[in-house]
C-alpha cells in the first residue's frame, strides 16, 4: 500500500481582472514566499525536490512557458514540470511523484494572467480543430452556451435560479479576501446583465481573472516536520469525455460521473450525498454549478433546479469561497477550490469558516462543455 | 529511493518521421503510434487505465490538444493527464508515466509525444521562449555557435570539426538502419572534409549538416506494473530511475569559468544512487538527445563524467558505433528525427527497445542489460533514464 | 502526334500491365472470365480470365460471364481514381452485361495502376519557367539565379528576375547566388521527390553566393508540370489549410524588470544583486536562481565592457512578433560589461560593421537610441571601441 500524502500549506495570491503591475513571475514568487513562511521549508536535500508549476503556453504566449518559472520555484539544478492541463491536475500528478517513492516533498505552483492576451475567448478558441469547430466558431463560452441549454432543458432551469446562484456567489465572494474586487450583487443586475451564449448573461460568467496559488505536499512520513495539521488527499480522479459535441449527451456529464465514480472509490466514498462538509466546484457559469453537483451524484439527476430553489447550496456548504464564478482563472479553476477546501479543513478560512470541516470535495473541469473533469477527496488530519 | 513499485515498459510505437505529413492531421498522426504500441505490447485499448500526453502548444496553435486529439489517443472514458516540459517533453511523459505506475494508481499507463512541426514554425516557436521583455529579437530558435567554438578552441580546429562530422556521418549511418528515421542522408566518411566545409553555416561553425532536422511525428510507450508486465511481455524494459534537472531561466552560462552542466550534475545523481562507478562498463548503450553533431560530441563528455578527450577518442576510434564498444544512438538520434515533443520519448523508448531485443534492423548485436537515455530542453535541462533488463528491486 | 504530346496512359498499358499487378488475396477463389469492350480512340477488346488464382489477360472476347462496355477515356480515368466506378455506372458511362455480381469481386483483383513516369528534361524544366511564373512570388525580387546543372543532361542557365518579369537565359549572365547540382537531383527536386533542403544538408546541392536569395526563389514558379500532361498523383481528398493566427498581448514588466528597462531611458544599465551570493543579474531577475531569494540591491554597471561570448548567425528566424526574417550574418553576443565577472553577461547585438572584429575580450560601448522609450532596444546595439 502506498503512503498517504498531506497538504501541509496552501497559498494564493489575490485574484483581479488585471494585475498589471506584476510580471507572473513575480505572483508565483509570493505563493512560494508565503509557504516557506508557513512551513519552513527550503530547497535543500531534505526540503522541495520537485516543483510541479501549472501554467499554459497559449495564455502566457510563450513556449515553454514553465522556462519561466525556474528560478521562482527554485528549481535550478533541481526538478520542475508543468501541468499544462487543469491545475488541479497538479495535485493529482504530486500525488503520485509522492506515493511513487520518488519524491518525499513536492512544491506546486500555478499562474494565469488572463488580462494578458486581448480575450481568454481567443485563447479557447485555439483548443477546436481548424477544420471544422474553429470555422464556425466555438470557443469555451460558446460551447457552454450550447451545454447550458442543454442543462435547461434536462433541468428546467431559468433565468431566475440562475441569477439566484450568482447572487449568492458574490455575497460569499465579498467575505473571501483573496477577491479584493468582489462586490455584492443584486438579482435585478444580474438579470439584466447582456446576453453572451444564451441563457449565459455577462454575469453568469466568471470574471477575467490573475492570480497564483500554491501547495506543498508531503509524504505521510514527513508531514510532522512542516505542519501539525495536515489535509490528506484520500482519493483523486479525472475523466476524457469525446472531443465531437456532437458526439455527446451535454447534458448527461459522462464524464464527471467517471471521474467522480473513480475518486469515490479511492476515497473509500460510499455515499457521496452525505460525505462531504465542503464542496468547492468549479462554476466558470452559472448552470454548471447545480449541474456538476448532480454529476457529481451529490443530488439526484435533474434535480439541480430543485435544489437550487431549496436553497441547496448553503445546506451543502457548496463553493463558501465564492467559487470560480467570483473570480479565479480558467486553468487554475479546479487547483483554487481544493487550496480553498483544504484551508477549510485547516481550520484556516477566518471569516468563511465553515465549523468542525472534515471531508471536503474539490472540482476542476476543462474543455468545451465539460469535456475533461478531475476531483479530489480531501480529509482533516 | 525505492520506489512503491517495479514499472516495465511493455510496449512502443512510432510513426514514420518526415517532414511531410500532410496526408494525415494531427489525431491520425498519433493514432497510428498508439496502434503501434498496442500491437507491440499486444494489449488493446481496454487494458489502459490512463493516457498521458504532451507537445508544445505554440509550435502548432493548439490549445490543450489533448481536447482534440482524444479522437487519435483514444483517451475517451480515461483517465488522463497532460505534462509538459519544452524538449524534454517526452522524457517527462515517461517520468509521469513511471510515476503514476509505481504509485499504485494505475497498472498500465499509454504516454504519447507528438509535433507537426510543419503545421507551424519551429524555430519561431522556440524564439518564443524567450523574455518578451528582452531577448525575443536576440535570439535564433535553439541555434548556437558556441560550443562548436569551445570545443574548436580546446582541441583545435581540425580535429574538432573531423570528430564532430565523424559523429554525424555515424549517426547517419544508425538511422540509414532505422526506417522509422525522418534524414537517411546516405553519408560516407569520406565526405567529411567536404560537408565540415561546404555545408551552409547557421551560426559560427554550426552549419546546415550538423543540426537536427525539423520532423512531424509522435512516439507512444505503454508502461505496467511488474505484475501486469510480466503477464503482458516476455522481455519488459524496467525502468530503474530517473533525474530531472534544470538550469535558471536565463542562460549565465556565458563567459569565464566552466560551469557545471545539468547533464553531468545529472549524471552524477543517477550514477551515485545506483551503485554506478564505472559508467563506461557498467552501462551498454546510450541514446542521447543530440540536438546537433556539436552538442552530442561534447556531451558525451558530461553524461559519461569523462575528463580530456577520452570523448573525442571515442568518436575517432568509432566506440560510438552500433557495434562499438559503447553504442550511441543506434537509431540515428536527433540529427536524424525530431519531432520535438515526441523527441526526448523516442530516446527512452530506443533504449528499452535494445533491452527488449526489438530494435530490428538497428539491435545493438551485443547484450544489453543496461541502457541509458537522456532528455534535453528549455534552457539546458537534462533528464536522464537508466532502464535495465533486469527488474530493479 | 509529336511524341512529347503522346499520352503516356493508355488503354492498352493499363490492360498489358495487369498480370504484373495481381492481388493474390483479391482473385482467390474466383474463377470466371471477364470481357472489356473498350471503345473510341486507344480502345479495343480484352478479356481478363481468372481461374482460382491465375490471371490472364487476352486480347478479344472470350466467353465472358460479364462484360464492361466504356469509352476509352473513361476507362482511364476510372483506373486512375479520377471518375468513381460506381458514378460512371450510374451515369451510364459504364455498361455492364451478364452477371454483375462478379464485378464486385473485380474491384479487389489488382494492385493500384501507376502510370509509367513521363520524361524529365532539365532543359524542359527551365524552359518552361517563364510560363510559370507566380507573380506574387517575384514581386518586389531584382537578382540574377544561376544554375549549372552538372551530368549528360545538364547544363547553365540563368533566370534573371527584375521586379516583377523573369527572363530565363542560357548560360551563366552575372549571377548573385549560384546552385551547382546533379541533372537527376535537380529534376527530383523539382518534381518534390527530393527534399530540397535535404539534398543542400547533405552536399547534393551547393550553393554560392547570397544564400538569402534563395529563401524567395521557392515561390517563383508555379508547380512544374511534365509535358506529358500527367500530373504527379495527388489523393484529391487532401487539403492543406494555410492560416495565420495571432493573438495580441500586453506583457507586465513587473516593478525588477521595469526598473532596468525605466533605467536605460537614462543611458544606464542597472543589475540587480543577490543579497546572500553576491552574483548580479542582467537583465535583472525577481530572484537569484541559486538561493532563491529576493535580489533586491542595484548597481549600476558599464556601460562599456568585452565580448564575453559572440555568436555569428547566418541563418535568421523570423522575428515571432512580426514574422519578419532579418538580414544576415549578425552577430548576436554575451557581453561582459565593467563591474561584472564570471558569467554575469549581457545578451545583446554587436554592430554589422564590427563583425570581422567579433572576437573574445574586444572592448565595447553601448549605442544609444536617440529616442528612448524603455525597452531593450534602446540600446541600438554595441560597437567596438578601436
Amino acid at each position: 500500500m502506498a503512503r498517504k500524502v498531506g497538504i501541509c500549506a496552501i497559498a494564493q495570491t489575490t485574484y483581479e481582472k488585471n494585475k498589471w503591475g506584476a510580471r507572473f513571475q513575480e505572483m508565483a514568487l509570493e505563493v512560494l514566499e508565503s509557504i516557506q513562511q508557513q512551513t519552513g521549508v527550503d530547497f535543500s536535500e531534505t526540503g522541495i525536490t520537485m516543483s510541479i508549476s501549472v501554467s499554459d503556453d497559449v495564455f502566457d504566449a510563450r513556449t515553454i512557458s514553465d522556462n519561466a518559472m525556474t528560478d521562482v520555484l527554485g528549481a535550478h539544478l533541481g526538478c520542475e514540470e508543468k501541468i499544462a492541463q487543469e491545475g488541479i491536475q497538479a495535485l493529482y500528478y504530486g500525488l503520485a511523484a509522492i506515493q511513487s517513492g520518488h519524491e518525499d516533498v513536492v512544491l506546486i505552483v500555478g499562474h494565469c494572467k488572463e488580462s494578458q492576451g486581448k480575450s481568454r475567448n481567443m485563447v479557447t478558441h485555439l483548443a477546436f480543430d481548424p477544420f471544422f469547430t474553429r470555422p464556425v466558431g466555438l470557443d469555451f463560452c460558446a460551447a457552454a452556451g450550447l451545454q447550458a441549454q442543454a442543462y435547461a432543458m434536462k433541468s428546467g432551469i431559468g433565468d431566475e435560479e440562475l441569477a439566484r446562484i450568482v447572487v449568492r456567489s458574490s455575497e460569499n465572494a465579498v467575505k473571501n479576501p483573496m477577491l479584493p474586487e468582489a462586490k455584492k450583487l443584486t438579482m435585478k443586475e444580474v438579470m439584466a446583465s447582456p446576453m453572451i451564449a444564451d441563457p449565459i448573461r455577462a454575469l453568469h460568467a466568471y470574471p477575467v481573472s490573475d492570480g497564483a496559488v500554491g501547495m506543498l505536499l508531503v509524504a505521510e512520513d514527513r508531514v510532522k516536520e512542516f505542519t501539525d495539521t495536515p489535509v490528506w488527499i484520500k482519493g483523486v480522479g479525472n475523466c476524457m469525455d469525446s472531443f465531437f459535441m456532437g458526439d455527446r449527451n451535454l447534458a448527461s456529464n459522462f464524464a464527471l460521473k467517471k471521474a467522480a465514480q473513480i475518486a469515490y472509490k479511492r476515497a473509500g466514498i460510499d455515499n457521496p450525498g452525505k460525505a462531504f462538509d465542503i464542496i468547492e466546484v468549479s462554476d466558470q457559469y452559472a448552470y454548471q454549478q447545480p449541474m456538476w453537483m448532480e454529476g457529481l451524484g451529490i443530488i439526484d439527476d435533474g434535480k439541480g433546479n430543485e435544489w437550487i430553489k431549496k436553497d441547496g447550496p448553503q445546506k451543502n456548504n457548496v463553493n463558501i469561497s465564492g467559487g470560480t464564478l467570483a473570480g479565479s482563472p480558467l486553468l487554475l479553476g479546479g487547483l483554487v477550490r481544493a487550496a480553498e477546501a483544504a484551508i477549510q479543513l485547516k481550520g484556516e478560512a477566518g471569516d468563511r469558516q465553515v465549523a468542525n470541516a472534515k471531508t471536503a470535495l474539490a472540482h476542476g473541469v476543462m474543455g468545451p462543455a465539460g469535456q475533461f473533469h478531475s476531483i479530489a477527496v480531501l480529509e482533516r488530519g | 529511493m525505492k520506489k512503491n513499485r517495479n514499472v516495465g515498459v511493455i510496449g512502443v510505437g512510432q510513426s514514420k518521421y518526415s517532414s511531410h505529413r500532410e496526408e494525415v492531421n494531427q489525431p491520425e498522426m498519433i493514432h497510428e503510434a498508439v496502434v503501434a504500441a498496442l500491437n507491440h505490447s499486444g494489449i488493446t485499448l481496454d487494458d489502459v487505465d490512463c493516457i498521458v500526453h504532451g507537445n508544445m502548444e505554440l509550435f502548432e496553435m493548439v490549445h490543450q490538444p489533448d481536447l482534440w486529439h482524444t479522437l487519435g489517443t483514444g483517451s475517451y472514458g480515461k483517465e488522463t493527464l497532460r505534462v509538459t516540459t519544452g524538449g524534454t517533453t517526452g522524457a517527462t511523459l515517461v517520468a509521469v508515466a513511471d510515476q503514476l505506475v509505481a504509485s499504485g494508481l494505475h497498472d498500465v499507463v499509454m504516454a504519447i509525444g507528438f509535433e507537426k512541426l510543419q503545421e507551424g514554425h519551429t524555430t519561431g516557436g522556440i524564439t518564443n521562449m524567450a523574455d518578451p521583455l528582452w531577448a525575443r529579437q536576440l535570439q535564433t530558435g535553439a541555434l548556437t555557435g558556441m560550443t562548436a567554438a569551445d570545443v574548436i578552441e580546446e582541441f583545435g580546429e581540425q580535429r574538432a570539426k573531423m570528430a564532430s562530422m565523424k559523429y554525424r556521418i555515424i549517426m547517419d549511418k544508425h538511422a540509414m538502419k532505422n526506417d522509422k528515421a525522418h534524414r537517411r542522408l546516405g553519408l560516407e566518411f569520406d565526405q567529411a572534409e567536404d560537408l565540415a566545409k561546404n555545408s551552409p553555416a547557421l551560426v559560427g561553425e554550426l552549419r546546415m549538416i550538423h543540426m537536427c532536422s525539423q520532423s512531424d511525428g509522435a512516439c507512444v510507450m505503454i508502461f505496467a506494473s511488474e505484475e501486469k508486465a510480466k503477464q503482458f511481455c516476455k522481455q519488459p524494459a524496467w525502468i530503474k530511475d530517473h533525474v530531472t534537472v534544470h538550469r535558471e531561466e536565463s542562460f549565465c552560462i556565458f563567459g569565464e569559468p566552466d560551469y557545471v552542466t545539468s547533464h553531468r550534475y545529472a549524471a552524477e545523481k543517477l550514477f551515485g544512487r545506483n551503485g554506478i562507478t564505472d559508467p563506461l562498463n557498467q552501462i551498454d548503450m546510450f541514446e542521447m538527445y543530440d540536438p546537433s553533431s556539436w552538442w552530442g560530441l561534447d556531451w558525451i563528455r558530461e553524461f559519461l563524467m569523462l575528463e580530456g578527450d577520452s570523448h573525442i577518442k571515442m568518436i575517432e576510434n568509432g566506440d560510438i558505433c552500433i557495434d562499438g564498444k559503447f553504442p550511441i544512438n543506434p537509431s540515428g538520434g536527433v540529427t536524424a528525427s525530431n519531432p520535438i515533443g515526441a523527441t526526448a520519448m523516442v530516446r527512452v523508448a530506443e533504449a528499452a527497445l535494445q533491452i527488449m531485443g526489438d530494435a530490428g534492423e538497428h539491435q545493438i548485436p551485443k547484450p544489453v542489460n543496461q541502457a541509458m537515455a537522456s532528455g534535453f530542453g528549455g534552457t539546458m535541462w537534462t533528464v536522464l533514464f537508466l532502464l535495465t533488463k533486469d527488474v530493479p528491486w | 502526334m509529336d511524341n512529347k504530346d503522346k499520352p503516356l496512359v493508355t488503354v492498352a498499358d493499363i490492360f498489358g500491365t495487369m498480370e504484373s499487378r495481381v492481388n493474390p488475396e483479391g482473385v482467390q477463389g474466383v474463377t470466371a472470365n471477364y470481357g472489356y469492350i473498350i471503345t473510341g480512340e486507344g480502345g479495343g477488346e480484352w478479356t481478363v480470365s481468372v481461374n482460382n488464382g491465375d490471371v490472364e489477360v487476352k486480347n478479344g472476347i472470350h466467353k465472358p460471364q460479364v462484360t464492361t462496355t466504356c469509352a476509352a477515356e473513361d476507362w482511364i480515368a476510372i483506373t486512375l481514381g479520377k471518375l468513381d466506378g460506381m458514378s460512371a455506372f450510374t451515369s451510364g458511362k459504364l455498361k455492364v452485361e451478364g452477371d454483375l455480381g462478379l464485378l464486385g469481386k473485380a474491384a479487389k483483383f489488382f494492385h493500384k495502376y501507376t502510370p509509367p513516369v513521363p520524361e524529365v528534361t532539365v532543359a524542359d524544366i527551365f524552359g518552361t519557367m517563364e510560363s510559370r511564373v507566380n507573380p506574387d512570388g517575384v514581386k518586389g525580387i531584382t537578382a540574377n539565379y544561376g544554375y549549372v546543372i552538372t551530368g549528360d543532361g545538364g547544363g547553365e542557365w540563368t533566370v534573371c528576375v527584375a521586379d516583377g518579369t523573369v527572363k530565363v537565359k542560357e548560360g551563366l549572365h552575372d549571377p548573385k547566388v549560384t546552385t551547382t547540382c546533379q541533372d537527376e537531383d535537380w529534376i527530383a527536386i523539382t518534381l518534390g521527390k527530393l527534399d530540397g533542403m535535404t539534398a543542400f544538408s547533405s552536399g547534393k546541392l551547393k550553393v554560392d553566393g547570397d544564400l538569402g536569395l534563395l529563401g524567395p526563389a521557392t515561390k517563383f514558379f508555379k508547380k512544374y508540370v511534365p509535358a506529358s500532361g500527367m500530373e504527379e498523383e495527388v489523393g484529391e481528398e487532401l487539403i492543406v489549410l494555410k492560416q495565420i493566427l495571432s493573438l495580441p498581448q500586453k506583457f507586465s514588466t513587473g516593478k525588477v524588470m521595469g526598473k532596468f528597462l525605466n533605467a536605460l531611458k537614462d543611458k544606464k544599465i542597472l543589475a540587480n544583486k543577490c543579497p546572500k551570493c553576491g552574483r548580479l543579474q542582467l537583465p535583472p531577475r525577481e530572484v537569484c536562481a541559486i538561493c532563491v531569494v529576493r535580489a533586491d540591491q542595484w548597481v549600476e554597471v558599464g556601460p562599456e565592457g568585452s565580448i564575453a561570448t559572440p555568436d555569428i548567425a547566418y541563418y535568421a528566424s523570423p522575428d515571432p512578433l512580426t514574422g519578419e526574417s532579418r538580414e544576415t550574418p549578425y552577430c548576436s553576443a554575451h557581453f561582459l560589461l565593467d563591474g561584472c565577472k564570471d558569467h554575469e553577461t549581457l545578451w545583446h547585438e554587436l554592430k554589422d560593421e564590427d563583425l570581422p572584429k567579433a572576437k573574445k575580450g574586444v572592448r565595447v560601448r553601448p549605442v544609444w537610441n536617440e529616442e528612448r522609450i524603455g525597452a531593450i532596444t534602446d540600446i541600438k546595439y554595441f560597437e567596438v571601441i578601436d
